[in-house]
């Protein structure tokens, strides 16, 4: 080989080294500065304290999120409550039910779902559904379940809430868990099916005990990644959560999630270190818990 | 689904529990189904029916500099959503191709490369918030002398962070999906690994990379809490030029890149934001146009797999 | 046609070509309208160069305040028919990005609603008070039981604390003051979502000055985006009441501005609170619940930035700031 034909091969290597050291050090720097900004907070609150402490204070300078992380949590579970047996039965029906020609029409309306900015289910949720929700669905569900505190109708003029905001956010993930969930479906062997069918099982005892069992590791990445989603998620929250700092007990009630907090505030406060470096905070611990999700959806997904 | 062997009722028995259940459950996956489709439908059309008695031409083509207050004309929002789409795309692509092209076809499985494919995996999970902060305090307030402050500039690299392991992660995808065969028949004739890369691997991956650049811009276009944060609003068209200005770097300006610019997701926003000056048809008729745009980009995606699957 | 654009192997059909076109044509449209109005743009800019002379730049970047955005886009609209050339730009962001984007220049003109300490906090920051209004504190009063009430700081500050929990407080008038009670109708009580100014000066004023948020007192109380959000908060809850500035109050259906006594002095806000809040901006009277619309630029202004300021100094602005809810500092300076 020559020494020209030796470059030759060299360069493209280190091209593309060069590409991905480059994502590296961005991917770095992003984590390094949000870190950065948000030590003071730290390094004054403590991180246990501020992660579990429920008083925020400016004037005082006590930061603590624990209402926060509780009113994200609460929504993000609510949403997986609606969205996961919806869009797990969307995707049985599209991988065991559906003939072919009805799959290839549904799929593709399901992944428009997908493309529709969260801002507008914002809106969508704020104009049209917040009043449906105040007049008739919490109506109905606290005079029906209303002797569950889970479901008082603490502030009857407003729709908005935990369950408002839930619903959104499930039509959100929902065509991001149906389609992973399909695909996992799909993935299953038809000899497992056939070996089922041949012992007398019907359609839906297979699908229980033989297609579930075998595509579940998929399906719960597909649902890890829908609450990264349910969890990041800033307008659409914002708008329909409500602001009120406080941890709802009922569905109906109102409260604050950790992202609506910092888009509410670091307008205002961007200029005040104190503040700032708090929201960073919230920011970082945000980051965080959407670390473990990855290293969970990772560890199902199995990739290298 | 190559077989249909069992409707419930095909086994021909009579009414038993087994079968019964099995009624009900395959039952509750069409009620399911229906009721996502259902969802789709009702969204869309309400938002199109909210959007119609503002969705003039007047509306479309007018940016809101020529209207008095906020609100009355979208222009200058819809020539910035793709503005802001296009570059951002623009910037990630090398990086995100390129990185995947290294990950896949020159790295060593090792600890290091473990960990920057969970790093990017991490980065594809961020929270847009997240990086709208990083976006308002580091490209417009620690190197706004380079960016502009709130511009064109800072939202697309802000976006661009924020698409790049999507597009990251599409092309990995297709990459894999290259048959093994083709490459080592390549190798086989004698190419090197450079010439397999490009004449090979990377013309039969080209259009899954395509459909991932051309998601991610729609996905670009329709962020809000980052663009919100770094990019601004603009009320005025973007314009082509370039002006002194003795803040910047160079002491010049460059249009429209260092100029603030106006994208959609922040016009439906203003809905929300000022309600006695933006009506919510206003807000739904911006957001009407918003899908109508990601829609296309999805259409369009669309016909190159469909393409693909062609030729 | 339908079965073509949802179907995944289609082809171009008719309907998705039309969707393109449009969309190629909205595009198309909008840069050739881009294209030939900086052309436009170009020649006035030549023409009107001589109006302010002496700045390299003809153009402005107003940030900040969401308060003030409005204002400041009226202002600019206004500013721009009377200059053509000129470019003012306004956008939001928060009063903290207004400062900031002021402070390190790379805003004109930075906007906030709240006090700026240009003396301690941020010396290289000029200070223009441009306008200003008063918050007031509203009920929609449906059962009736509040008419004639006069609040005091204390009174709120009881308020909004047993609001702390739920978001709600009984309120009663016992002597003429409204006061919180438990046993009384349950009013829901509501705050800003968004931080602002005007719920600091709210929350400096029931705390005495210890606090600059509501959230320090009453973290449970749910908030509107924006004073129209809380007005529109409070018209839509039958029993409910929340603070605004006093322009978007005055004269809303379904709302009742609260008199407000501090100090010994009683103001008769409801009545007569054009005349208060105005003459307290002027100084002769003392209502505790008045807040400035601040501009700041980065040491001396430029001439096309105090072109701008001047022009929303100006006696033939005063308009825009009652049109938006405000008073013009002309009015009171």
């Amino acid at each position: 080989m020559t020494d020209y034909s030796k470059i030759q091969l060299k360069l493209p290597h280190l091209f593309f080294f060069t590409c991905a050291s480059a994502t590296a050090l961005i991917a770095l720097f992003f984590v390094g500065f949000l870190v950065y900004t948000a030590l003071p907070v730290f390094q004054s609150q403590g991180i246990i304290n501020f992660i579990t402490g429920t008083e925020w204070n400016y004037s005082k300078e006590v930061y603590g999120i624990g209402t926060f992380i509780y009113g994200t949590a609460l929504v993000t579970i609510v949403t997986l409550f609606i969205a996961v047996p919806l869009s797990l039965f969307t995707a049985i029906f599209l991988a065991e039910y559906a003939s072919e020609n009805v799959a290839r029409k549904v799929r593709p309306m399901i992944e428009l779902l997908v493309g529709i900015p969260s801002v507008i289910y914002g809106i969508f949720g704020l104009y049209v559904l917040e009043n449906i929700y105040q007049d008739y669905v919490n109506h109905f569900l606290s005079s029906t379940l209303g002797f569950l505190p889970l479901f008082e109708n603490v502030n009857p003029n407003t729709g908005s809430g935990v369950l408002l905001a839930s619903t959104v956010l499930s039509i959100m993930i929902l065509p991001t868990v149906t389609a992973i969930s399909e695909d996992s479906l799909r993935s299953v062997s038809r000899h497992y099916r056939e070996a089922s069918f041949a012992m007398g099982a019907t359609h839906w005892e297979t699908i229980r005990r033989v297609v579930l069992p075998v595509a579940s590791k998929g399906i719960l990445a597909a649902i890890t990644l829908g609450t990264m989603r349910a969890m990041g998620e800033t307008m659409a929250i914002v708008m329909l959560l409500g602001t009120s700092q406080r941890m709802p007990s009922s569905l109906l009630e109102t409260g604050y999630a950790m992202t609506s907090k910092i888009l509410t505030d670091i307008g205002f406060y961007v200029a005040d270190e104190g503040p700032r470096s708090a929201l960073f905070g919230i920011a970082v611990v945000l980051f965080a818990i959407e670390m473990v999700f990855v290293g969970i959806a990772r560890s199902l997904g199995g990739r290298k | 689904m190559s077989f249909k062997l069992t409707e419930c009722m095909m086994s021909k028995k009579k009414f038993n529990s087994r079968n019964v259940t099995c009624m009900i459950f395959e039952g509750i996956s069409y009620v399911a189904a229906t009721i996502t489709v259902l969802i789709l439908i009702l969204i869309i059309g309400k938002i199109a029916i909210e959007a119609i008695p503002s969705l003039t031409p007047y509306f479309l083509l007018t940016p809101e500099s020529k209207t008095k207050g906020f609100g009355g004309g979208i222009a200058n929002a819809v020539v910035g959503t793709f503005l802001i789409a296009t570059i951002s795309t623009m910037l990630a692509t090398p990086f995100a191709v390129g990185t995947a092209i290294y990950l896949k076809k020159y790295s060593k499985d090792g600890f290091l490369v473990r960990s920057f494919s969970f790093m990017i995996d991490v980065l594809a999970g961020t929270p847009s918030i997240v990086l709208g902060i990083f976006g308002l305090m580091f490209l417009v307030f620690y190197t706004g002398f380079f960016t502009g402050g709130f511009s064109l500039m800072t939202g697309s690299i802000a976006l661009s962070i924020l698409i790049l392991p999507v597009i990251e992660r599409a092309a990995e995808e297709a990459l894999d999906t290259v048959p093994s065969d083709i490459e080592e028949a390549s190798y086989a004739l004698g190419a090197n690994k450079w010439e397999t890369i490009s004449k090979v691997t990377i013309p039969y991956a080209l259009s899954g990379i395509i459909t991932g650049i051309i998601l991610s811009a729609g996905r670009a276009a329709g962020e809000s809490a980052v663009v919100i944060l770094t990019a601004g609003y603009s009320q005025f068209l973007p314009e082509f030029k370039v002006a002194s200005s003795e803040k910047l770097v160079f002491g010049i300006k460059v249009y429209p890149f260092q100029d603030l610019v106006g994208t959609l997701p922040i016009n439906i926003y203003h809905a929300y934001q000022f309600p006695n000056l933006v009506s919510p048809s206003e807000g739904f008729a911006a957001a009407f146009v918003l899908i109508v745009i990601v829609m296309v980009i999805n259409v369009v995606t669309r016909l190159i797999v469909w393409r693909h699957r062609i030729g | 046609m339908f079965k073509k654009i949802f179907n995944d192997e289609a082809g171009v059909s008719p309907i998705v070509a039309t969707l393109v076109l449009v969309v190629v044509a909205i595009a198309g449209a909008a840069a050739v309208g881009t294209i030939l109005g900086s052309f436009s743009g170009d020649v006035s800019e030549q023409a009107s160069a001589g109006d302010a002379a002496g700045s390299a730049s003809m153009e402005l970047v107003i940030a900040g305040s969401s308060t003030v955005q409005p204002v400041s886009e009226l202002l600019a609209e206004a500013y721009m028919d009377k200059n053509p050339g000129v470019k003012v730009t306004v956008q939001g962001g928060g009063s903290g990005a207004g400062i900031t984007g002021a402070k390190m220049g790379y805003v004109d003109i930075g906007a906030a609603s709240k006090d700026v300490d240009t003396v301690n906090d941020y010396p290289e920051l000029q200070k223009f008070t441009i306008g200003g209004s008063g918050v007031v504190v509203i009920v929609n009063d449906n059962s009736g039981g509040l008419t004639g009430a006069v609040v005091t700081a204390a009174n709120l500050s009881d308020i909004y604390t047993a609001a702390n929990g739920d978001g709600t407080a009984g309120l009663t008038v016992t002597g003429g003051y409204l006061t919180e009670s438990a046993a009384a109708t349950n009013y829901t009580i509501f705050d800003r979502a968004d931080k602002s100014g005007t719920e600091e000066t709210f929350a400096k004023f029931i705390t005495g000055g210890a606090e600059k948020s509501i959230d320090a007192i009453a973290s449970g109380v749910d908030g509107g985006e924006g004073n129209q959000g809380v007005l529109e908060k409070v018209q839509d809850t039958p029993d409910s009441l929340g603070f605004v500035d006093y322009g978007f109050a005055d004269g809303a259906s379904g709302v009742t501005i609260l008199n407000l006594e501090h100090d010994g002095t009683s103001y008769d806000v409801n009545g007569d609170g054009d005349t208060i809040i105005l003459e307290t901006l002027q100084g002769t009277q003392d209502y505790p619940l008045k807040r400035p619309l601040n501009y700041l630029t980065n040491g001396n202004p430029s001439s096309l930035q105090k072109s701008f300021i001047d022009f929303a100094l100006s006696p033939g602005s005063k308009d825009i700031y009652h049109e938006t809810g405000y008073y013009a500092a002309v009015e009171f300076m």
